[in-house]
């Protein structure tokens, strides 16, 4: 079996428009990487006043890319650490508050002296200012005690404060690899069965003895292998990229800090907010990977009915992109509020959304975990029995 | 002793009855299967390998339906199709590889396998190429290797002398004959001369239909009294052509010999022959040029 896994797993990879398209998803997440992270870095911190043409104006220092990110690291390190009331208020006087310059031509609130230290108290709330709020935008005087705040009233548990930019960059690219690897496994499984068809090598390979059983059980597990294989392989370089340029503290902070909500919802979603960072990155990992079985169970199927590869291809994309358009219908608000909510609760776990950060935010109640797990079941058992039944019995005419 | 048999096994397209109520029994030997283009071998061939499902009627391996023998039967068989299919970009030696783990050749014998294969069918010097690059006859010879690598009891070939030069082809019928001891091998094939070489039997299908079989004499003797020869002027002799089937034509100067197979005597100064295979094949398929 060892060895009929190894062979179809090579007949997997030895396509050049695999070998390619892994190329090209490796550059996509170096250059993403560099996008998102470094190349958005900005940390200003102010460096006094002057005054010029009887305009009093702040002056300070800009650094962008990983000189920020370097100076970020080293605010945040002097207070990394279990946060205190005393610890906010001379976090506020390290940092500064955040200041908005209001930009009436784009309606839109520019910081002016964004650090790691202030954004991360105007962000969480942790300030009396006010955060991208359009209208009236006011510059924080003071910060709050840490009880008045949705982050610190919602847990007993202390509150580890570090610097986890790293960590978000990390999950943005993580969704975006989740969605380019997803893309790869039905380029590079739609062929598994179809191929078969197409080229004629069918008749031989269902003439042989292990051909309507072994053979396939081993190129569904070939099939399984290259995406899981892609996906840790593209994870993990991810996960070096982040780490060389954003240090690995901050894994037990609150995943909630990752995109400041603060909420404990009990209800259908839940919420990871009281996660700890680690804990949410191997769940996200984790349901990543269940989307990824998904997918493939689902590719492989679509395969064993399509005579030919590119039919299989567009079943593949349809069944992965679906989600994303059922979406956008109910974001149109085209249905009814009670449909709309199932639909959301089911969207969540199919293999698209399982690749979006924000969705995993909130698929931890316990009935979102068992939809996951029956909707992983009604695609995945008769995904591989019908692949299975559909190509052992293919008839040659 | 090993035997094969078909019952009454049809297969219905949507307009054409492909193979229709055949039935027959196979024993150890080589069988050649002969048909115009379009008699049904290819499909016969395949409910054979059941790769494709009988509209109606069974085929047994040793009394019991290949179907529900399942892995049993695809071990002991060895299937050449028509249409040969390969990864192009595989190189022969790790087709013949990949092949071999579906077949089961347990993994100690794979290589010495391959290596005795590739001898026979005069491909080791080819091993490590890819085999889009590999001719049309040598691609052939890789489907009559991967055929084998099972040591298969049944052998099915279909049209495996298809594309393969004369020295070839004697080749094949050589490496045919000394495998085929105590298995059953049955070729298609519309070349008289691979037939008549190698076949033990012959089975002779005209319209999805069995209408005849036996060995080389049994077979030839039923044109016995059938074929003529005759002396007549160029003219004439394009008339006849079109008239008769003709299986030979010879310009002998000024006039022309031809060699007609009819049941009746064409012309009156024509000479009765011995008939050869050739003969029989345009005496049962002469009117079999629909394809
Ligand atoms: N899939 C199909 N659908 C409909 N008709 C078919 C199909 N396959 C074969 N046929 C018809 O069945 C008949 C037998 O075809 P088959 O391929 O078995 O002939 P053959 O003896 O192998 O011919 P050849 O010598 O050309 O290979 C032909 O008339 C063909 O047109
Ligand atoms: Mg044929």
């Amino acid at each position: 079996m060892r060895a009929l896994i190894r062979e179809e797993f090579y007949k997997i990879i030895n396509r050049r428009i695999v070998r390619v398209c892994f190329g090209v998803l490796l550059l996509c997440i170096v250059l993403l990487f560099i996008v998102a992270g470094p190349g958005n870095e900005r940390s200003r911190i102010e460096t006094g006043t002057e005054t010029r043409s009887d305009l009093e104006t702040i002056r300070q220092e800009t650094l962008s890319g990983l000189a920020a990110i370097e100076r970020d690291r080293e605010l945040a390190k002097g207070f990394e650490g279990e946060l205190t009331d005393e610890k906010l208020k001379r976090m506020a006087e390290a940092g500064g508050m955040l200041e908005y310059y209001h930009n009436e031509e784009s309606i839109s609130n520019i910081p002016v002296n964004g650090n790691y230290l202030n954004i991360f108290l105007a962000e969480n709330r942790l300030t009396n200012g006010e955060y991208q709020n359009l209208s009236d935008y006011a510059t924080a005087t003071e910060v709050l005690p840490l009880q008045q705040t949705a982050m610190g009233s919602l847990t007993e548990k202390p509150i580890y404060f570090a610097y986890i930019q790293g960590w978000r960059v990390l999950i943005t690219i993580m969704s975006m690899v989740g969605i380019l690897v997803s893309l790869l496994s039905i380029i590079a499984l739609s062929p598994v069965f179809a191929e078969e068809y197409a080229i004629h090598t069918a008749p031989i390979l269902l003439t042989t003895e292990h051909g309507k059983r072994k053979g396939i059980a081993a190129k569904m597990v070939a099939g399984i292998l290259f995406s899981l294989g892609a996906l840790g392989i593209s994870l993990c370089i991810t996960v070096v990229l982040c780490i060389c340029c954003y240090g690995v503290q901050g894994l037990n902070c609150f995943a909630g800090m990752l995109d400041n909500t603060w909420s404990l919802t009990e209800g259908w979603y839940g919420s990871t907010s009281y996660y700890t960072i680690g804990e949410f990155l191997l769940l996200f990992v984790a349901v990543m990977a269940i989307g990824m079985v998904m997918l493939v169970a689902f590719t492989l199927f679509a395969s064993a009915v399509a005579r030919q590869v590119y039919e299989a291809l567009m079943l593949g994309i349809v069944f992965f992109a679906l989600p994303g358009v059922i979406w956008f219908y109910l974001v149109m608000g085209n249905a009814e509020p009670h449909t709309q909510e199932i639909l959301y609760r089911i969207l969540y776990c199919t293999p698209l959304y399982s690749c979006m950060n924000g969705a995993i935010h909130s698929a931890v109640s316990t009935p979102m975990l068992l939809l996951r797990a029956i909707i992983f079941l009604l695609v995945v058992l008769p995904s591989i029995w019908l692949a299975q039944t559909k190509y052992k019995n293919h008839q040659v005419a | 002793m090993l035997s094969m048999e078909l019952r009454g096994v049809t297969k219905q397209y949507k307009q054409k009855k492909a193979v229709d109520d055949f039935s027959l029994k196979l024993e150890e030997g080589v069988y050649g299967l002969l048909g115009a283009n379009g008699a049904g071998k290819t499909t016969l061939l395949r409910m054979l390998c059941n790769i494709l499902k009988p509209t109606s009627g069974i085929v047994l391996c040793n009394g019991m339906e290949i179907d529900e023998m399942d892995g049993e039967y695809r071990r002991i068989l060895g299937y050449l199709p028509q249409q040969f299919g390969y990864y192009p970009n595989m190189t022969a030696e790790r087709y013949l590889r990949y092949l071999a783990e579906l077949k089961a050749v347990p993994p100690g014998l794979i290589d010495s396998k391959i290596e005795e294969l590739l001898e026979l069918v005069e491909l080791s010097e080819m091993r490590k190429k890819k085999i889009k690059t590999f001719s049309g006859g040598m691609i052939r010879r890789l489907g009559i290797a991967q055929a084998m690598l099972n040591d298969p009891e049944i052998l099915i070939l279909d049209e495996p002398t298809a594309g393969l030069d004369p020295k070839e082809r004697i080749r094949f019928r050589n490496l045919i004959s000394g495998f085929s001891k105590n298995r059953i091998v049955l070729l298609s094939t519309h070349i008289v001369s691979d037939v008549e070489y190698i076949a033990d039997r012959i089975l002779l299908m005209k319209q999805g239909k069995l209408i005849g079989q036996g060995n080389l004499e049994e077979i030839v003797e039923q044109v016995e009294g059938h074929v003529w020869t005759c002396m007549v002027d160029a003219q004439t002799a394009e008339e006849y052509n079109r008239k008769y089937a003709v299986s030979n034509l010879k310009n002998q100067g000024e006039k022309v010999e031809l060699r007609i197979v009819a049941s009746q005597k064409p012309v009156e100064d024509a000479v009765s022959v011995e008939p050869g295979l050739e003969d029989v094949y345009l005496y049962y398929f002469e009117q079999e040029t629909e394809e």
